[in-house]
C-alpha cells in the first residue's frame, strides 16, 4: 500500500474539524496580536522572573496560586528564554498611577510581546485539546461523530474560550483540561486516572472540585458490590493522593502550603473580615455584588450540590446524560451568583458542549451564546482600553496618552442614577447573566417535565 | 498492535511539561547567573556570565560621601507603636529575604527599639556609624533612639556617618512609646524639614494619597535600575541642596530622595510614601535596591549600561582606572531582578566585594 501525500493532504483541507480549527485559531491569533490584559499577566511575568533567579515559586510577592501555573510557567519561561527572550515584561511610568486607581484592574507592568504570544499560543493549543477530549467524550456518549464535531465546534469558536485565552492571558482552560480528562476517565471507569486529573483541575482553579460528589455517584452507580464500590472510591481517591503529592510535594517541603493556597485562602479571609465591617457594611456589599457574597454563599452552594448528588444517586442508574444534566445545574448553582471574573464560566462551556447530545445543535449553541456572550461583554466592560496598553508602549500603533485618556475617561465617566458607568454597566451584564441561568435552569426543568409526561 | 489513546498520550505530555517545570523551580540551580570585576593593565572589568540570555544593568558610581559597605539594621518591634500592621510588617521583611538571596547580601539584622539604642550608642561611641544603615518601614521612630530634643540618639548617630532608609510617613515627625504607655506615639513641633535639612518645609507632611508623574532630576538612575515608586505624601523638596532624586516630582517635592544630614556625614534615603502604596508589590525591592546600588546623595554616574545579553560570557569595560574609587552594582532582569550584586572598588588596586 502506498501513501498518497496529495490525497491526504486534501482530505485533512476538505475535512470540517480542519476549517473549525484553522478559523478558530486564526481569530485567535489575531485577537492576541492586537489585545492583551496586562495586569494578570505582568504578574506571570514577575512569577517566571522569580523562577530565574533561583528563588521558589512563592518567596517573591503577587503569586496567589497552586503551583500548577507556576510549573508551566517556569517551563515556558525557560523555553522563551533558550530562544534568545530576554525580558519577560517591564514597567512604564505612564501607567505607575494606575497602581492607586479606583479600579485594581490596572497597572504599570506590560509583558513583552514575545513572552506574551508564547504564553497564548500554550493556552491555544491547550484550547483545542480541550475541544478533542470534547469531541471524544460525546462520541462516547451518542456514538455519532457528526454531534462530536458540533460539540468540537461548539466549545473551539465560543467567544468566551478565545477572549479567555487570546486576551484575557488567564489559564482557566487548562482547568477544564484536566477536568474534562477527569470525565473521560470517569467515563471509561478508570477511577484512578479520573481522581488525578480532578485533583491537577481543582489546583488550578477550585471550580472542578464542585463535581467530585457527582464523579464519585456516578463510580458507585456501576458498581452493585460493596467491595467493589469501596476499591472504586479508594482507587479515585489514590489518584487524587497521588497527583497532590507529585505537585505539591516539593512545595510542602519548603513549608510553601499555606502560600499555595492563598488563592483560597485570601478569598475566605477577606469574607470573614467584611463581615466584621457590619450589617450596614454587608448589605452594601451585597447590593454591590462584591466577590465576597460569593464565600458566604458557599454552605449554600455545596449544599445544593450534596442534595444533586444524592438525587443522581437515588436516581440508580449511571446514566452519562443525567450525569451531564447535574452537572450542569451543579455549575450553575456555583455560578449563578455574581463572580467578578467570567472566566470561571468556562466549566459551564464544557458541561454544555457535552449536552449537544440531548439538548441538539440549536439549543446548545443558543445556550452557550447566552453565556458567553454577556460574559465577554463583562469582561471587555472591566478590561476596557487596559487591552491597549501593551500596544501602545510596545508598538507606534497607538499612543500610550490616547489608551490613558480613553481609559480614565471610560473609568470615571458618570451615569444617570450618578454612580460610576463603569460599574453600573458591569452590574447590569451581570444581571442578564443570572437571568440566562435562571432560565436555562428552567428551560431543563421544562425539558425533564415533557419528557416525563411523554 | 493497539494504537494507543491519543488523549492519553497528549494528557501524559501535559503532566510531564509540568514536572520539567517543577523540575526547573524546585530542582538545583537551572539557572545560573554570576558576575566578576576583575582588573587587567587598562584598569578594572566587569565579566557578566549568565546560561540564559537577559537585560542587564550595570552602573558605576563615585562618591565622595562614605559610601562603603554598611550593615543593614531593618527595625521591627511589635511592642513599640507603628503605622504599619505588625503581620504586613512581617510579610513584607519575609518577602525582602529573596531579594536579599538574588542580590547576594548577607549583612543584615533585624533589630528591635532597645537593640537601635544600642546600635546607635555603640557605632557612635566607636566610630563605625558610617558602616551601618537602618531601614525604617513604620514611620515611627522608637523613643529609645529618639524625641523632641533635638540633642537625640538618632541625630547624633546620622550626625556620625548613619544612613537611614525611610518609608511610611514623614520622617522626625512621629516619636513612638511602648503599646504599653498610655499613649502610643506623640507628635514631634519641629518641622522635619528643618530639622533634617535644615530647611522647613522640605519635607512634605501632605495626608492626601498624592502620586507624582514628572521625571524628578536624576530619574535616569532609578529608571535604569527598574525602581518605580511615584508616591509623594512625605517627599523632599526639591530645593534640599546635595541630593539625589531618582524617583518622581510633583509641586516639587520627589517620591524618592536621597540627601545629606544637615549637621554631619549622615544620609538619607526617603521613599516619600505609605508603605508600600496602594497595591504596590516592587516596593520593598525598589527601597533595597537603592541600598544595594550602593547610591549615595553625591553619587556621580561615571558609567550606565542598560542593554541585553545572550547566554555565556560578556566582558565589559568599566572604565575605573587602578587606583580610582568607585562603587559598580550589576543586575540582572527587567522587573525585580534575577540577580545583582555590589563592588567596592577601594582605590588602592583593590577589591571589597560585597557580600
Amino acid at each position: 500500500m502506498t501513501f498518497d501525500l496529495r490525497r491526504a493532504i486534501s482530505g485533512v483541507c476538505s475535512s470540517y474539524l480542519f476549517w473549525v480549527i484553522v478559523s478558530g485559531l486564526a481569530i485567535r491569533l489575531v485577537l492576541s496580536l492586537f489585545f492583551t490584559f496586562p495586569y494578570d499577566s505582568g504578574n506571570w511575568a514577575k512569577i517566571a522572573e522569580t523562577v530565574i533567579s533561583g528563588e521558589t515559586l512563592y518567596e517573591r510577592p503577587d503569586n496567589y496560586y497552586a503551583p500548577i501555573w507556576g510549573y508551566l510557567l517556569a517551563f515556558l519561561s525557560k523555553l522563551y528564554l533558550s530562544f534568545g527572550g530576554t525580558s519577560l515584561a517591564n514597567q512604564f511610568d505612564e501607567f505607575l498611577f494606575l497602581d492607586g486607581f479606583r479600579v485594581s484592574y490596572y497597572n504599570s507592568v506590560m509583558i513583552e510581546p514575545g513572552f506574551a504570544i508564547l504564553l497564548k499560543v500554550v493556552l491555544f493549543l491547550f484550547d483545542l485539546a480541550v475541544a478533542f477530549v470534547i469531541r471524544a467524550i460525546v462520541r462516547e456518549m451518542c456514538g455519532d461523530v457528526r454531534k462530536a464535531n458540533l460539540a468540537f465546534t461548539l466549545w473551539f469558536l465560543c467567544p468566551l474560550v478565545i477572549y479567555s485565552s487570546s486576551v484575557y492571558l488567564i489559564f482557566d482552560t487548562l482547568e477544564v483540561l484536566f477536568l474534562a480528562i477527569c470525565l473521560l476517565a470517569m467515563i471509561r471507569d478508570r477511577p484512578f486516572v479520573a481522581g488525578a486529573f480532578m485533583l491537577l483541575a481543582g489546583m488550578v482553579k477550585p471550580f472542578a472540585f464542585y463535581l467530585v460528589p457527582l464523579v464519585l455517584v456516578y463510580f458507585l452507580l456501576g458498581r452493585s458490590d460493596l467491595r467493589d464500590r469501596l476499591n472504586c472510591f479508594a482507587l479515585t481517591v489514590g489518584g487524587f493522593a497521588a497527583a497532590f503529592m507529585v505537585i505539591f510535594l516539593p512545595v510542602l517541603l519548603n513549608g510553601e502550603f499555606s502560600d499555595a493556597m492563598t488563592f483560597l485562602t485570601g478569598r475566605v479571609e477577606s469574607a470573614e473580615d467584611a463581615v466584621e465591617g457590619g450589617i450596614g457594611h454587608i448589605i452594601h456589599l451585597i447590593f454591590s455584588f462584591s466577590s465576597q457574597v460569593f464565600i458566604w454563599l458557599q454552605p449554600v452552594i455545596i449544599g445544593i450540590i450534596l442534595l444533586l448528588a444524592a438525587k443522581y444517586y437515588r436516581d440508580g442508574v449511571r446514566d452519562l446524560d443525567k450525569f451531564v444534566n447535574y452537572a450542569v445545574v451543579s455549575m450553575i448553582a456555583v455560578f449563578l451568583w455574581p463572580v467578578s471574573q467570567q472566566c470561571y464560566y468556562l466549566v459551564l462551556i464544557l458541561l454544555i458542549a457535552m449536552m449537544l447530545p440531548r439538548w441538539g445543535v440549536r439549543t446548545s449553541t443558543a445556550a452557550m451564546l447566552a453565556i458567553a456572550v454577556p460574559a465577554v461583554v463583562y469582561l471587555v466592560l472591566s478590561h476596557n482600553f487596559s487591552l491597549l496598553m501593551p500596544l501602545s508602549v510596545y508598538t507606534d500603533l497607538i499612543s500610550p496618552d490616547w489608551v490613558l485618556d480613553h481609559l480614565l475617561s471610560f473609568n470615571l465617566s458618570i451615569d444617570i442614577f450618578g454612580d460610576y458607568t463603569y460599574d453600573t454597566s458591569r452590574r447590569i451584564v451581570q444581571i442578564v447573566i443570572m437571568a440566562v441561568m435562571v432560565a436555562l435552569v428552567y428551560h431543563m426543568h421544562r425539558r425533564r417535565c415533557v419528557r416525563e409526561e411523554a | 498492535m493497539k494504537r494507543p489513546d491519543g488523549i492519553l498520550v497528549m494528557a501524559a505530555v501535559v503532566v510531564a511539561v509540568l514536572l520539567v517545570g517543577e523540575f526547573i523551580s524546585y530542582g538545583p540551580g537551572t539557572y545560573v547567573s554570576e558576575s566578576e570585576v576583575i582588573l587587567d593593565e587598562d584598569g578594572y572589568n566587569i565579566v557578566l556570565d549568565t546560561n540564559y540570555s537577559t537585560e542587564y544593568t550595570v552602573l558605576v558610581t563615585e562618591t565622595d560621601a562614605n559610601g562603603e559597605p554598611r550593615h543593614l539594621y531593618i527595625y521591627r518591634d511589635f511592642d513599640y507603636a507603628s503605622f504599619i500592621e505588625d503581620s504586613y510588617l512581617d510579610y513584607w521583611i519575609e518577602k525582602m529575604a529573596a531579594e536579599f538571596e538574588a542580590y547576594n547580601f548577607t549583612d543584615f539584622t533585624i533589630i528591635d527599639a532597645e537593640g537601635l539604642r544600642d546600635m546607635m550608642a555603640g557605632s557612635v561611641y566607636n566610630g563605625t556609624a558610617s558602616q551601618t544603615a537602618v531601614l525604617f518601614l513604620t514611620g515611627i521612630l522608637p523613643d529609645t533612639v529618639y524625641g523632641e530634643d533635638e540633642d537625640n540618639l538618632f541625630q547624633a548617630w546620622l550626625s556620625a556617618g548613619g544612613f537611614v532608609y525611610w518609608s511610611g510617613a514623614p520622617i522626625g515627625m512621629f516619636v513612638g512609646h511602648e503599646r504599653t504607655a498610655d499613649t502610643l506615639f506623640e507628635l514631634v513641633t519641629d518641622d522635619p524639614g528643618d530639622r533634617f535639612f535644615g530647611i522647613p518645609g522640605s519635607i512634605r507632611t501632605q495626608e492626601a494619597n498624592d502620586m507624582a508623574q514628572d521625571h524628578s532630576s536624576d530619574r535616569y538612575i532609578g529608571e535604569a535600575l527598574n525602581i518605580y515608586y511615584d508616591s509623594c505624601n512625605y517627599g523632599v523638596s526639591s530645593d534640599v541642596p546635595d541630593s539625589l532624586f531618582i524617583g518622581y516630582e510633583k509641586d516639587g517635592y520627589n517620591s524618592i530622595a536621597l540627601s545629606r544630614y544637615v549637621d554631619g556625614t549622615g544620609q538619607l534615603c526617603i521613599f516619600g510614601g505609605a508603605f508600600p502604596p496602594s497595591d504596590m508589590q516592587t516596593a520593598h525591592s525598589n527601597i533595597l535596591k537603592v541600598f544595594f546600588s550602593g547610591l549615595c546623595y553625591d553619587s556621580v554616574v561615571t558609567m550606565l549600561e542598560n542593554s541585553e545579553k545572550g547566554s555565556g560570557e560578556m566582558t565589559i569595560s568599566l572604565g575605573i582606572g587602578p587606583t580610582d574609587e568607585a562603587v559598580v552594582f550589576v543586575m540582572y532582569g527587567s522587573l525585580l531582578g534575577t540577580y545583582g550584586n555590589t563592588y567596592y572598588i577601594t582605590g588602592a588596586e583593590s577589591l571589597r566585594r560585597y557580600t
